[in-house]
Order: C-alpha cells, then sequence, then structure tokens
C-alpha cells in the first residue's frame, strides 16, 4: 500500500465541512451576542418607562382618576395607557391595579406592564398605600 | 522524484490566496463586530448609569425650584441641603455632559472642584416638566461609534 497517497475527495470535502462548521460557530456566537445586546438595551429602555410610569402614578390622587373619575376610591383594574416610541421601538403601557394583601381599600398593588415587539414584556409592581 | 509543474504552484497558490484572503476577511469581521459589540455595551452602562445618577438626585430635589412647563436641554434646580445643581452641556466640548453646583460656568472638560462629568457621549437631552405634573421627564440620546441609544425616564422630585 502506498503512504504517500493523495487526500480522497470525501475527506477533502469533510475537511471543508468541518472549517466551515468551525468558521459558522465564530460568526453564530457574534450574531448571538448582538441580538443579546439588543435585547438588553430594549429591556432596559423598558426598565426605564416602567419607573417613568410608577413616578407618573406616584400619587395616590393620580391613581384615583386613572379611571376617569377622581374621588371614588382606587378602583382595580386593567388600564390602558399612552404608548410611547424609543430607539425606533414603540412601547405600550399597562397599569394593573389589584388588592394588596391587607386593608385592599387603602393599600393596592399597582403592576406596570411594558411590552413591545414580538410579545416581548417586563413588569414591575409597588404596593401604594393610603394611610 | 517528480517535480511539481508551473501549473501545479499556480493553482496551489491561487488556493492558498483566496483561503489567506477569506480567512482576513473572517477575522476582520469578527474585529470590527467586536469592536461594535463593545461600544455597544459601552454605550448601554454609560446610559444606564447618567440616568440612575440624574433621577437619584432630582428624586432627592425641590420640586418648586423647577419651574412648571420647563422644557430645555438643560436644568438647573435645588438639591434636598439647598445647593443649586445645574446639568448641562460642556459649551466647549458638546459631547459632555456636566453636573456643576453653585453659580459659575458649568465646564467639566476644564478641571474645577464644583463641576463633573456624568457622561462623554451625549448627542441630545432634554429636560421636561409638563404643565401641572409633579415630575420631572428626561430624555436623552448617547452616540459612540456610529450607534445610537435613546433613554427616556421620569422621576418625581420628593422633597
Amino acid at each position: 500500500m502506498n503512504s504517500k497517497k493523495a487526500l480522497s475527495l470525501i475527506e477533502v470535502a469533510l475537511s471543508l465541512l468541518i472549517l466551515i462548521l468551525i468558521i459558522g460557530g465564530v460568526l453564530g456566537i457574534f450574531s448571538y451576542g448582538f441580538s443579546v445586546i439588543k435585547n438588553s438595551a430594549e429591556k432596559l429602555t423598558a426598565l426605564n418607562l416602567a419607573r417613568y410610569t410608577l413616578e407618573e402614578y406616584f400619587d395616590w390622587g393620580k391613581l384615583d382618576e386613572v379611571d376617569g373619575s377622581l374621588s371614588d376610591g382606587v378602583n382595580n383594574g386593567v388600564y390602558t395607557l399612552s404608548s410611547i416610541s424609543v430607539n425606533g421601538i414603540s412601547y405600550n403601557r399597562t397599569l394593573i391595579i389589584q388588592d394588596g394583601p391587607v386593608n385592599p381599600t387603602e393599600l393596592k398593588e399597582v403592576i406596570v406592564n411594558i411590552s413591545w415587539g414580538g410579545g416581548k414584556f417586563i413588569n414591575v409592581a409597588t404596593l401604594k398605600a393610603n394611610y | 522524484m517528480k517535480s511539481f509543474t508551473l501549473i501545479e504552484i499556480m493553482i496551489a497558490s491561487a488556493i492558498f490566496a483566496l483561503i489567506s484572503l477569506m480567512m482576513g476577511g473572517i477575522f476582520i469581521s469578527t474585529q470590527e463586530a467586536q469592536k461594535r459589540q463593545r461600544d455597544k455595551i459601552e454605550l448601554l452602562e454609560e446610559a444606564n448609569w447618567a440616568m440612575e445618577f440624574m433621577c437619584n438626585e432630582l428624586r432627592q430635589a425641590q420640586l418648586n425650584s423647577i419651574p412648571l412647563n420647563w422644557n430645555r436641554d438643560f436644568i438647573r434646580f435645588r438639591s434636598r441641603t439647598g445647593s443649586i445643581i445645574r446639568y448641562q452641556r460642556d459649551p466647549l466640548q458638546n459631547s459632555l455632559l456636566c453636573r456643576c453646583e453653585g453659580g459659575g460656568g458649568c465646564r467639566c472638560s476644564l478641571p474645577a472642584s464644583n463641576t463633573a462629568q456624568i457622561t462623554q457621549y451625549i448627542s441630545n437631552i432634554n429636560f421636561q416638566r409638563p404643565a401641572g405634573k409633579n415630575f420631572v421627564i428626561i430624555t436623552f440620546t448617547l452616540q459612540k461609534g456610529g450607534y445610537s441609544y435613546t433613554l427616556q425616564s421620569s422621576v418625581r422630585p420628593r422633597n
């Protein structure tokens, strides 16, 4: 048997395939990195808009009038707020008011839901008391 | 021992050159991608830090020191302890956002004890206190290496 036998087509094809797979893997890591950064940027924006909303509805009075009528107490419900567009993405804001763990007329749990393209969302919750 | 023909050497050289070019191209593009990713991460970190910093200080500010309908590219307010604080862009170096305390110029590109740099990548900023509202909306855009990122938040001065 000749020990200096040339590489067969299969061997060359296989080695090229392995090379392409390795290069593809390296490029894939970069493309994954870009998508992670894009997600982080969107989440950071959403988190700041959640804070925006919580600061906007900081007062008990503001929570009282979110249903359109003032001085009737803070009513539980899901309220759609105006959406905000940042970095070319529209972020939808929803305010969810539900009873707090105790004393439900005077203590409410306020959840801010920020949702954007492709079903992504974050929820930020806090308690608001009227005492 | 049979030697290589000129054609064989030329073909081998051409293949070698092609592979080298391809590998070089991949190397350069991954280097550029890595730099872009680094720039973006740095910009996100910087934006987060700048927003946290301004929100934390404005949260402790005196609400009445910020006029209603304020809608400018800088803000001036009284801190909890009564000192006057300003956030504004450096007039000499427009990409710097400065925090200045007390009177006098607000140039963080020059060494001064009463000025500090908040971020060095600012390309646009706006502070707004809407009519009848008790909160300040902060919107800014940072820019670095062809990538820009806008962040918006609001804060209610508590004092």
